[in-house]
């Protein structure tokens, strides 16, 4: 399948299409990534969110955008008890938990928009699709491997997205070391945490949840979202819903 | 926190709108409203949401279900409707018929607050609540949905009404659980060919080494 592979948000995006993607619409899905991380990166002092954090910008003042993924964040932080929350431990605000799925979905609309239908869009490892994989003439549905945290070149299990479930999102700490603050003592400790949803948005955002809260977020989770799970704890063990397990 | 808890909290999100304290109704309902009555308190302290109980800001967005918000995908537009529906009831009312839930209802259940125990409202009392019944957002979990209608008679909270529906069964429940796995398990539910690779967010200096670079150009 054609692929277009763009760098953005410090990590590696691809796009398969069933068709190439013509210059206009890749040119979208750059300035979308570049326009979202220029709100909203940690790592820009002129971003809106830096000058927001050095209060140079009140939030009621801020953009509309900036106002509405905040708000989202908040929304998740009340539905996952607090174990989601877009402020770092020294208060400051960090909207990165949730920006990287809604670009992501943004992005996606991109691909509609320009008529296609079949498509897998994977941004560092968090994963959006649509439609079918067209695969040596058939069509089978888009299949995202799980990597195996402790051999990162071999595989865990897999999933195979559907409409009901179409993204597929994986939380960890080893390749950017420990960047999720964990919120509980109890139980194992998960070094890894793939859920697959009905939008990358929700699937990333728990994902990150239940890496932080462990079983019992993983259980909150589980009863309360249409979600599946794959979860690995230190030491090897396996958490897994029904798609994930033999 | 359990299902319930979650499901009560957004209840008590979508009611809360109404202002007063029927927050205070709602997380307590089941034994408070008679120590309300024997030990009156302060207004102050008595109508403070407890801790689990949402902000009013941005609260009556909690009863999104998960697919509406999947669709809604971008953060999209609602902060403005929150904050009208925050100062009239009107509005909440409105919204109550066309959320009505599509499912039969399985379970309601009615509280009905002690006649001299309205609860106070957050400014200590001269706050008016207009009479009439209101119905709450329907907040929709995994298996099912709760509508929480309130009544108000007399300018006082009279009556409130969980209207839950459940559409799943015990078992259905109980395999949506995550449960310890042996990793050949896990495995061999991976047998078939992958389009693409999910792991933890990798850096484009190891994306050159990664499972997902081969995949790129063998596609």
């Amino acid at each position: 399948m054609p692929t277009f592979v763009f760098e953005a948000m410090g990590t590696v995006g691809s796009v398969a299409t069933h068709t190439p993607l013509n210059d206009a619409a890749s040119a979208e899905i750059r300035a979308i990534f570049a326009e979202w991380e220029d709100r909203f990166s940690l790592y820009r002092p002129g971003s809106e969110l830096c000058r927001i954090n050095r209060r140079e910008t009140l939030m009621t003042k801020a953009s509309a955008p900036m106002r509405n993924v905040f708000e989202r964040a908040h929304e998740w932080s009340e539905r996952t008890g607090g174990a989601f929350t877009p402020y770092r431990a020294d208060g400051s605000l960090d909207l990165n938990g949730i920006v990287k799925a809604l670009t992501i979905h943004e992005a996606g609309l991109v691909l509609s928009r320009h008529d296609h239908h079949d498509w897998c869009f994977n941004m560092g490892g968090d994963v959006l699709t649509a439609g079918v994989d067209h695969h040596n003439s058939k069509t089978r549905p888009w299949t995202v491997g799980i990597v195996d945290p402790d051999d990162r070149l071999a595989l865990l299990s897999q999933f195979e997205c559907s409409d009901a479930k179409p993204a597929v999102a994986t939380s960890g700490n080893r390749e950017r070391g420990e960047h999720i603050w964990r919120t509980t003592d109890s139980g194992p400790r998960f070094c890894q945490v793939t859920v697959a949803a009905a939008s990358i948005e929700i699937a990333d955002v728990l994902a990150t949840t239940i890496l932080a809260g462990g079983v019992p977020q993983l259980n909150a989770c589980t009863d309360f979202f249409d979600i599946d799970v794959l979860a690995a704890a230190e030491g090897g063990q396996l958490f897994a819903t029904a798609a994930f397990r033999a | 926190m359990d299902k319930r808890a979650m499901t009560l909290t957004a209840a008590a999100a979508s009611v809360g709108v109404l202002g007063i304290g029927l927050a205070v109704g709602l997380s307590s309902r089941d034994d408070d409203f008679s120590r309300t009555a024997s030990t009156p308190t302060p207004p102050a302290t008595k109508t403070t949401p407890s801790k689990s109980t949402p902000k009013p800001s941005g609260s009556t967005r909690t009863s999104a279900t998960p697919s509406s918000s999947a669709n809604t995908g971008s953060a999209s537009s609602t902060s403005s409707d929150t904050n009208e529906s925050s100062q009239t009831t009107d509005s909440v009312q409105t919204t109550a018929d066309k959320t009505a839930p599509a499912n039969v209802p399985t379970r309601v259940t009615t509280t009905q607050p002690a006649p001299n125990v309205a609860p106070t409202t957050r400014d200590g009392g001269s706050g008016g609540l207009r009479d009439g019944r209101y119905t709450g957002r329907t907040s929709t979990h995994r298996y099912g949905s709760v509508t929480v209608t309130a009544t108000i008679s007399g300018g006082k909270l009279t009556q409130l009404t969980e209207n839950a529906t459940a559409n799943d069964t015990k078992s259905e429940q109980y395999n949506s659980r995550a449960i310890p796995v042996l990793k050949k398990s896990a495995l061999a539910a991976g047998n078939a060919n992958i389009a693409t690779v999910s792991g933890a967010t990798y850096t484009s200096q190891a994306y050159l080494s990664s499972l997902q670079s081969a995949l790129d150009q063998a596609a």
